[in-house]
């Protein structure tokens, strides 16, 4: 077990479409919570760095002004949907070198009223890459090869669906507090066959704040930190890296492995996940690709129930983006903070029985959504 | 949309004409590098024309587009005849319930869209009139 960084604080928002809220409103309410979490309290002073999560905004001075952190090195850090997740990894590698001793993590997105928009972009502004190339078709076409090959079906998709909305149900920064049944998820409108409206996480406001210290100073802040052990990053395109049959992303596969070798762990040791559920196919490809299951087995996960909140391995217990909501810079450092309060047992109605080490994982997309961009966090208490 | 941009494109959008590696034999199209995306190799390219027809890997029907798409449009994955190839497409003349995994399908040259004053003509699949 690596114990050289520990998170010791995390802090969000209510994710939700937060028109009377704008982005400095969100990244100061975030960064406050993240401060008052922290168990023997902080001083902002003692914060030697920043890296900013964000899709659509420009450098570290965005993040320097709603929490007035002035004259301190801030990095901004995008990674298409795993944009949180890497300032993470960036940020942790920093105080793991023994550079600085606390650094402060901060993702957020401001998607609700903002002109324009990602999806609208993709389809249109770029004739080659984007013909009508959408975020769900991107991620519906592994759907149909994965039916296609291993047998699974749109019923196993809304049975995620179901369950992420369970857990949202239950989570209190969830944008979505519904249930869902199966039957609801098949007749919900189509959005790009073979997913429906219920397939897919929503547009969503939020942001989310971390703390991390290096091992000398963690004890000064709590006595219960969790430990960072280790990360992966990949990238792929189907334009041509590995990324050639449909059935799953590589750049997880890459991403999950780094991070396994880094932890000295396996896929088997991971007890509770948060992992990128942007539409119910990418969740299910992502149990495959993170070696929780076997390929072609994803959908007998969820047939099984082990991925529920009371299963073996609970997956996306805050409801996930699904439920949650997906504030693209946010939605990974929202998963870091929610490993974190799981395996402190702070974790509230969705909590998991006993996890002792974590995983956070999101897939993001890139080059007009060609290509895709993964990232790995590991946690243990 | 840039001018230089759309001028840059053109070749792509209105020639079947990838790029195949000395090296190791992978058609690119329909992107144009030095570098190959397979092997690496740096200035290894030759022009090859490649195949209007071909075969559906994947697929998707999709119902929210903007507006200057009709939708529900089947959109796929197609693994072009030889010397080979894979082209991501938008449909034309293909009913949504006939699509499916492994279909044979041609390449017909059509108007992707039309926006800010400016026709777009590419490449669009319909099925294989044998």
């Amino acid at each position: 077990m690596h114990k050289d960084v520990a998170v010791i604080g995390a802090g969000m928002i209510k994710f939700g479409e937060l028109y009377e809220k704008s982005l400095d409103n969100m990244i100061e309410d975030s960064y406050i919570n993240c401060l008052k979490s922290v168990d023997k309290g902080i001083d902002p002073k003692e914060i030697e760095a920043a890296w900013f999560g964000i899709a659509w905004e420009r450098s570290g001075v965005t993040l320097s002004v709603p929490t007035g952190l002035f004259r301190i090195p801030i990095s901004h850090n995008e990674n298409g949907c795993a944009t949180g997740s890497d300032a993470f990894r960036n940020a942790c590698y920093a105080v793991k070198a023994g550079i600085y001793k606390v650094a402060l993590v901060c993702g957020a997105e401001k998607m609700s009223d903002t002109p324009g928009g990602l999806i609208g972009k993709a389809a249109t502004e770029d004739i080659w890459k984007a013909r009508a190339r959408t975020m769900p078709a991107f991620f519906a076409l592994r759907g149909t090869r994965h039916f296609h090959e291993f047998g699974s079906s749109r019923e196993d998709l809304a049975l995620i669906s179901v369950k992420n909305h369970h857990n949202g149900s239950l989570y209190p920064n969830a944008m979505y507090q519904f249930e869902t049944t199966v039957d609801a998820v098949l007749k919900a409108p189509m959005v790009a066959y073979p997913l429906g409206l219920l397939d897919c996480c929503p547009i969503t406001d939020g942001a989310c704040c971390v703390l991390i210290a290096s091992a000398d100073v963690a004890e000064k802040y709590t006595d219960t930190p969790v430990w960072w052990q280790g990360a992966g990053c990949g990238v792929d395109s189907w334009m041509r890296g590995l990324d050639e049959d449909f059935i799953g992303f590589p750049a997880t596969v890459v991403a999950a492995n780094e991070a396994y070798k880094h932890a000295g762990i396996t896929a088997k040791d991971i007890q509770v996940a948060e992992v990128h559920d942007c539409f119910t196919v990418t969740e299910m490809l992502d149990y495959e690709d993170l070696g929780f299951c076997e390929k072609g087995e994803g959908h007998k996960m969820i047939e099984e129930g082990i991925t529920t909140l009371q299963g073996s391995l609970p997956v996306n217990p805050s409801g996930g983006l699904i439920a949650k909501g997906h504030p693209i810079g946010a939605s990974g450092v929202a998963q870091i903070a929610e490993i974190y309060e799981q395996l402190r047992g702070t974790a509230g109605k969705v909590q998991v029985a006993d996890a002792e080490i974590g995983l956070q994982h999101n897939i993001g997309l890139g080059r007009g959504a060609t290509g895709s961009a993964g990232v790995v966090n590991i946690l243990r208490r | 949309m840039s001018t230089p941009l759309l001028y840059r494109e053109l070749p792509i959008n209105l020639k079947l004409e990838g790029m195949k590696c000395k090296e190791c034999g992978f058609i690119a199209y329909p992107e144009y590098h030095r570098i190959c995306l397979k092997c690496g190799a740096v200035d290894q390219w030759e022009k090859v024309k490649v195949s209007n027809k071909g075969t559906v890997f994947t697929y998707i029907i999709s119902y929210t587009l903007p507006p200057v798409f009709e939708t529900p449009l089947p959109l796929a994955i197609i693994d072009l005849d030889p010397p080979g190839g894979r082209i991501y497409a938008i449909s034309t003349e293909t009913k949504p319930e006939d699509m499916q995994i492994g279909m044979r399908v041609e390449l017909d040259f059509r108007e992707i869209y039309y926006s800010e004053g400016i026709s777009t003509p590419s490449f669009k699949f319909r099925p294989l009139r044998e």
